[in-house]
């Protein structure tokens, strides 16, 4: 929706109240939700907002009008799916549940007056707001790493875009023999698995393409979800030695054993402990200073540490942590009253910052809006995050976590996360398949 | 404040005392999450409200509640083979795999 | 050819180097002769190795504990006729079968199986008990389409390939007795829309052809359980 359009419906908004201010047409009239951030927590929070109250105007404020979906985006780097395949689009929300969409950028809020203003000149009103900005990557956080190093030569490709087909082109233009090295960022991040599944990913494609690379991926942290189970995947495919304090529970025989391998294989990982952690990049000469010294790189991606996306910190939704600290049971921001805050974003406790958390979130506080605006007593909430990763095209993992609210904090519910160390075959070929799918109903779920 | 009558509130109290003394979190809490609430969180994979055109998974739209609940069983004991779905399974209860099984069931079928 | 693409489109995005292969796409066509030779040439299956081969790939995790199917979504295979299932499996290896994402996923499983392996599921399968029987039902909106045909449209009676009472067998036909309704229609819509095409010289597509909308929802219900 255009600005002018906007405007005009203030103007007859306004007219058609004569002597009323705009705020109480909007008060007369039905609520009015507005959301910022198109992504996956805005988008399914804007649905099930209408699935709950078709009367509910729901206003979607995002930057762009296409959005490029970053869960599954490092499958763009391996060939597997083009960048085009990473695009998906408003219509269906706006068609099938006549969600307005306005393209612009939220500046400011006045939580009080219950207003909302856009960089394009718009101002709106609404009755509760959702507040659902991702991550922004703090490049300046790691010496010799910048926003503009990141867009030219050393991408993150952690929010898809630009990024991302830098780092593939970079990939599939690599030398022969030469080396891929990862950086992970610390706890907490968006998609744990995320780096490690990049890296087995582009050893699988390395495998074929590039038989004498390396990927090294370099880590401040000891261990990473979802832990054992991707580090038997990569023993299996890629030549790993899992570190003896991993191998607990591990096959040593049957179908498929772990291995002991002699010559190291293609793919590393330096945890914390062996010096993984980076002190310092030279872009220069794309190489990292880490506690264990430097490493040389061919292609070199680096993850730094994030925290809310800017315009939580433009709102004044943020902590000291740099991320929004909600009434978990609401979403609501303890900061400003009225305002809702889902997905990587907000401080959820014991949830990982994942795009299934930020659509059960977006439910969850979907949920809160409706039955607040309705006089309601709020519900009990109820949180998961049920992902699959892949170890190789046809290797699947997953991470699976109940949540509910527990003292007023989110606990995960006790009970098996992880794909077990015995799994058979057909469960782990059937979980790359399912992984596929996944993609498709996820983002269904979300944006269709 | 919670609109909850008498015998509610004091087996919600109850259950409270008893999850007081439990150092993890159990399937059965003082004030249990509706079948919506619940169902929602496996839209992802199973449908928006639980339908779902061609896919790997099932759809739960209009699934008879016996079915439901004889599957989550299954899935909880592992007789059923599963890649994730016993992981999701555990953390429910019985009580909350009927509730789940009715909204399920509610739901309209569109292919 | 529009939805060709996106099925292509589709199963190369489904991942695994098998997929990368464009020759399954082109896998030969069925013909009488290779029809009559694979058969004869199936392995003698075992259904109980078949049976534990069910619980490990996860047969019965969709197709039930007997293949009595657990949703609308899943054919049952209960009692379908072995030369039968073991040709769908073999269809589905060879990407002669892949009509959409539920299809896609028989494709992966299918080849996780060796042709004994599919022998014996299809042994397994046969062993059990039909989910459904469906005998003569005078009165029955279709009742003359299944007994008697339609000389017009050039389709010959259902029951004539199918059985009197739904249980295949005739021309390597499957038993569509008691099976589900949903996936009854689902497969004559396929047949119809030429999305499915694992059929010998369109053996089974040209009676799809001038079926209407109703009279496959009617003819699902006449074999339905």
């Amino acid at each position: 929706m255009q600005r002018r359009d906007f405007l005009k419906a203030l103007g007859t908004g306004a007219m058609l109240a004569t002597g009323l201010s705009v705020r109480s047409v909007f008060a007369n009239a039905a609520p009015h939700v507005v959301i910022v951030g198109g992504g996956v927590g805005g988008a399914t929070a804007a649905k099930y907002l209408k699935f709950a109250d078709p009367n509910i105007r729901v206003t979607v404020i995002e930057k762009n009008p296409v959005y490029i979906r970053p869960y599954g985006s490092s499958e763009v780097l391996n060939d597997h799916i083009g960048m085009q395949d990473l695009e998906v689009r408003y219509d269906r929300l706006r068609e099938r549940y006549g969600i307005e969409f306005l393209f612009d950028t939220v500046t400011g809020v006045d939580p009080h007056a219950r207003t909302v203003r856009t960089a394009g000149g718009v101002q709106l009103n609404y009755d509760r707001m959702i507040v659902s900005p991702g991550i922004q990557l703090l490049y300046e956080r790691i010496e010799g790493y910048s926003a503009s190093v990141a867009e030219s030569r050393i991408p993150s490709a952690w929010i898809a875009g630009n990024q991302t087909r830098l780092l593939r082109d970079q990939l599939h233009a690599m030398r022969p023999g030469g080396t891929f090295v990862i950086v992970a960022p610390p706890n907490p991040y968006r998609c744990p698995p995320g780096p490690y599944e990049r890296g087995a990913l582009m050893a699988e494609w390395f495998k074929v393409h590039n038989p004498t690379a390396k990927v090294i991926i370099l880590d401040s942290k000891d261990s990473f979800v979802p832990g054992p189970s991707m580090l038997l995947g990569w023993n299996r495919l890629y030549g790993y030695n899992v570190p003896e304090r991993f191998r607990e529970g591990m096959p040593t025989d049957g179908e498929w054993p772990m291995k002991i391998h002699e010559e190291p294989g293609m793919l590393d990982w330096v945890a914390g402990r062996d010096g993984g952690r980076v002190l310092s990049v030279d872009a220069a000469n794309l190489s990292v200073e880490t506690e264990a010294g430097r490493i040389e790189a061919d292609v070199l991606n680096i993850v730094p540490p994030m925290v809310a996306g800017k315009v939580a910190f433009e709102l004044d939704l943020v902590d000291e942590t740099g991320y929004c600290p909600i009434d978990r049971r609401t979403h609501e921001s303890t900061r400003h009253p009225g305002i809702h805050v889902i997905g990587d974003a907000c401080v959820a406790d014991a949830m990982p910052k994942s795009g299934f958390s930020a659509n059960t979130q977006a439910k969850v506080a979907a949920r809160a809006v409706v039955d607040l605006l309705a006089g309601r007593d709020t519900q009990a909430p109820l949180w998961e995050n049920t992902c699959y990763a892949l170890a190789g095209s046809e290797y699947g993992l997953y991470v699976a976590d109940i949540f509910r609210l527990v003292d007023g904090r989110i606990a995960r519910t006790e009970g098996p996360r992880f794909l077990p160390l015995d799994a058979s075959r057909a469960q782990i070929r059937i979980g790359a398949l399912y992984q596929q799918n996944w993609m498709r109903t996820f983002t269904d779920d979300c944006f269709a | 404040m919670r609109r909850e009558d008498t015998v509610k509130k004091c087996v919600s109290v109850l259950a409270l005392l008893v999850s007081l003394f439990a150092p993890t979190v159990h399937a059965q809490d003082a004030e249990r999450p509706t079948g919506e609430m619940m169902g929602n969180t496996c839209a992802a994979c199973h449908g928006t409200y639980g339908r779902l055109g061609s896919a790997a998974f099932v759809p739960l739209a209009g699934m008879e509640v016996e079915e439901f609940v004889r599957a989550m069983r299954a899935f909880r004991d592992g007789s059923r083979p599963s890649t994730l779905m016993h992981s999701v399974a555990v953390g429910f209860s019985d009580e909350e795999y009927q509730a789940m099984a009715e909204f399920f069931a509610a739901q309209r079928i569109e292919e | 050819m529009k939805k060709h693409l996106l099925l292509i489109l589709l199963l190369s995005a489904l991942g695994g180097q098998a997929f990368a292969e464009p020759a399954r796409e082109t896998a030969q066509a069925w013909t009488p002769v290779r029809l009559h030779a694979v058969l004869a040439a199936m392995p003698q299956g075992d259904a109980v190795r078949g049976e534990k081969l069910h619980g490990q790939l996860f047969c019965a995790s969709c197709h039930g504990e007997r293949g009595e199917s657990l949703s609308r979504h899943w054919p049952a295979l209960s009692g379908q006729r072995a030369p039968y299932t073991y040709k769908m499996l073999l269809d589905y290896r060879d990407g002669l079968r892949h009509e959409d994402a539920r299809a896609e996923m028989m494709v992966v499983l299918a080849r996780m199986m060796t042709e004994q392996d599919m022998a014996d599921v299809a042994a397994f399968y046969a062993a059990q008990p039909l989910p459904g029987s469906a005998p003569l039902k005078k009165g029955h909106p279709v009742n003359d389409l299944v007994r008697r045909g339609d000389p017009q449209r050039l389709i010959t009676p259902c029951a004539s390939c199918h059985g009197v009472e739904g249980q295949g067998g005739r021309n390597e036909t499957p038993s569509l007795a008691g099976q589900r309704p949903e996936y009854l229609v689902r497969t004559l819509r396929a047949f119809r829309d030429n999305v499915r095409h694992n059929d010998v010289h369109q053996g089974m597509a040209q009676f799809a052809w001038d079926l209407t909308d109703e009279e496959i929802q009617a003819l699902a219900e006449y074999y339905a359980r």
